[in-house]
């Protein structure tokens, strides 16, 4: 849907006109807003196993506060992701 | 155990490498996109257009497409062994692993060559 959402923007002025459309219909954007909450979650998740991979954080307490962390973040991100949306 | 015919072979330490360095590419390319949209609210066809004919931006989005074609291959292929097995699914485990792979190779070759056609058609 992304990719979609891409190539008809950028085909042409129309193209283009017509995304702007469908980001304004509420129910385009509460998919798009599910979709960005999935890639959000996933990025924010997949910095915490880099950071892990540099061995930080990689005892029991350690793993526990970067799950919370990731979990605040990204609900934190999400919100504003929503914010932007509408 | 699942045996290593599906994977790329070899030890998984080049898979491991693969996931880390599509993943620092990936999370670049898309939290540098998000700025760049977040920092023009008033984006006009003209202005989003000529982002993705820059040369530099178009190599930027080859980079970002291949990485996501590797990571989710990597990734699928980490979920499908772990849990698509004959360990948890009784006898028909590997059909479904193998059914399950098939799919996912089709579905990120769709991307691919769609991607391709998207960045390279302008």
């Amino acid at each position: 849907m992304l990719l979609w959402l891409l190539s008809s923007s950028l085909e042409s002025e129309s193209g283009f006109a017509d995304v702007q459309n469908w980001l304004a219909a509420p129910l385009v954007k509460v998919v798009v807003w599910g979709i960005l909450a999935g890639l959000l979650y996933h990025l924010i998740a997949g910095v915490k196993h880099l950071v892990m991979d540099m061995g930080i954080g990689e005892t029991l307490d350690g793993a526990k506060t970067g799950a919370k962390l990731v979990v605040v973040i990204s609900v934190i991100a999400i919100v504003l992701a929503g914010v932007w949306l509408w | 155990m699942v045996k290593n015919v599906t994977s790329f072979g070899r030890s998984g330490v080049s898979e491991w490498v693969v996931q880390r360095v599509s993943a620092v590419i990936l999370g670049l390319y898309f939290v540098g996109l998000l700025a760049y949209m977040l920092l023009s609210p008033e984006l006009s066809y003209t202005e989003w257009k000529a982002l993705f004919s820059t040369t530099w931006m178009r190599v930027a989005s080859i980079a970002a497409l291949l990485a996501l074609c590797a990571h989710a291959w990597i990734g699928m292929w980490t979920v499908a062994t772990d849990y698509l097995t004959e360990g948890l699914l009784g006898p028909k485990g590997t059909v479904i692993r193998f059914l399950f792979q098939a799919a996912c190779v089709l579905l990120i070759f769709v991307y691919l060559v769609w991607g391709v056609q998207i960045l390279w058609g302008l």
